[in-house]
């Protein structure tokens, strides 16, 4: 990597060495002065905008099929799967805080002829920078909703760490998974360590009942196993898998923890810490977790999700980078020959 | 100190981050005519706090880095939707594979690579010209140069 790093560098240097840039301080003066918010748009910001605003319209139309404000499709009017249809993310009538980043990054065909797509960012809620959506049609959902909560194989991998958990029912021909995708470790670690989580605040001393010789540890470790971290929304919070130090997977197994409350499954302990926020030490099989929840940006991610259409191939492939496609399939789409497990 | 002083250390400052901020917006952006833009706009901002900033090089990096961020969310809509309105704006010659690849990765990992690999910001500086913690900004880079490595093999 290193001889690749040297590489990387001595490409970006000799891609800009003829870059030559005209200084213009009094440019810098003059404007400094204007205190009219027009006054600090460049021209070339102004134009690009309007640009940008025409593109976003005049694609708006083109991407659902000339709708119109008095013509709405209606919310789920999905075509059926394997008729050439694709989704794709109306951006025109997104908010514009939601219309950033949308990078519309589509998976089709995972065995269970879904399409599982990466299609925009929670921002400044939360550590996940892009949401994840699995459009499903509704003749393979088995057994209830739940069933499907935390079940990693049925979103597309990115990076080692996904979780999908709100599944959402849009009509009688699909289901909607959607959740918070691509967090790192590091960005997890920065949403979590802010969580007041101390008796003080939360009335409930939930370490206290952590066996002698265990500490909380933010940083996630590889010693319960699976990918981490894992960051999904549940119950419209966002909930985040927290490890403990050693590994509580011995904790666990030793069966010092008893059942003392439930908030869902899996069982543990639950202290509610306000402003939405639950933290939960879970068990949960041969692995135990603190579950930090706390509510954020469900309408967000329902938004975006509800701004799903679909379109034909061509115009699919023309708007998003497909990541993969139907792995595993001849491309000719049939129902998985055994249903998905809950866990 | 007089009226003239601060103009005068902040022509210094402008001479001096001109042109080094202009050339790695450029390899952000992708746009030449664009990254001068984002870079003027900032040195504006900069100049309009020049005696209130405790690091002006700080806030301009964060200030180029935020026009980055915005002319790149700006055009990933325009692209996404329409790719005609995208290639309205000049790019910078792209005459390696690298420079293919390196667009196509996302913002903050293009941007760490860049203020990486091409400014030589520490790990703390570029997190503080991200807006992120220091902890991200390795994960930004090896994520980008892994899928950099990945893509040209």
């Amino acid at each position: 990597m290193i001889d690749f790093e040297e590489q990387v560098a001595a490409h970006l240097h000799a891609r800009v060495t003829g870059l030559t840039v005209e200084p213009d301080l009094d440019d810098v003066v003059a404007r400094a002065r204007v205190v009219t918010p027009a006054g600090r748009l460049s021209r070339r910001v102004v134009l690009g905008a309007a640009a940008s605003l025409v593109a976003i319209a005049v694609c708006g139309l083109v991407v659902i099929g000339g709708r119109t404000d008095e013509s709405p499709l209606t919310f789920g009017a999905a075509p059926p799967a394997g008729a050439g249809s694709y989704p794709v993310i109306d951006t025109a009538d997104l908010p514009a805080e939601l219309r950033d980043d949308v990078v519309g990054e589509w998976a089709y065909g995972d065995g269970y002829e879904s399409w599982s797509g990466v299609v925009g960012t929670v921002g400044d809620h939360g550590p996940a920078d892009l949401i994840a959506v699995t459009v499903y049609p509704r003749g393979l959902k088995y057994g209830s909703p739940d069933a499907h909560r935390g079940r990693r194989d049925d979103v597309m991998e990115i990076d080692g760490g996904t979780t999908t958990t709100l599944i959402w029912t849009v009509d009688d021909q699909y289901i909607w998974m959607v959740g918070n995708d691509r967090a790192t470790m590091y960005e997890f670690v920065d949403f979590v360590e802010p969580i007041d989580d101390s008796p003080e605040r939360s009335g409930y001393d939930w370490t206290a009942e952590l066996p002698d010789g265990f500490t909380e540890l933010v940083a996630p470790t590889q010693s319960t196993g699976g990918p981490f971290p894992r960051v999904g929304t549940s119950d419209g919070r966002l909930t985040i898998d927290v490890v403990a130090e050693p590994s509580l997977v011995s904790f666990a197994a030793s069966g010092i923890v008893p059942t003392r409350s439930v908030l869902g499954p899996p069982p543990g302990y639950g202290a509610d810490i306000g402003d939405g926020a639950v933290l939960t030490l879970a068990l949960n099989g041969t692995e135990s977790v603190l579950i930090s929840s706390r509510t954020i940006a469900l309408d967000d991610l329902i938004t975006i999700a509800s701004h799903i259409r679909f379109v034909d191939e061509e115009t699919w492939r023309a708007l998003y980078d497909v990541v993969f496609e139907c792995t595993g399939c001849d491309g000719t789409l049939s129902p998985p020959v055994t249903p998905p497990t809950s866990d | 100190m007089t009226t003239a002083e601060p103009q005068r250390l902040f022509a210094t400052f402008y001479r001096d981050e001109l042109g080094p901020q202009v050339r790695r917006a450029a390899l952000i952006v992708g746009s030449a005519e664009q990254a001068k833009d984002i870079v003027q706009d900032a040195m504006v901002e900069v100049y309009r706090r020049w005696q209130t900033l405790e690091s002006p090089g700080g806030y301009l990096n964060r200030a180029v880095l935020n026009g980055c961020r915005d002319a790149c969310r700006r055009r990933s809509t325009a692209v996404r939707l329409l790719h005609r309105v995208a290639e309205r704006t000049p790019r910078i010659e792209a005459t390696d594979p690298l420079d293919d690849v390196l667009d196509t990765l996302p913002f903050r990992q293009r941007a760490a690579i860049v203020l990486r690999f091409y400014a030589g910001l520490t790990t703390a500086e570029i997190a503080e010209a991200l807006g992120c913690a220091p902890g991200s900004v390795g994960p930004y880079i090896d994520r980008g140069l892994k899928k950099m490595k990945g893509a040209l093999q």
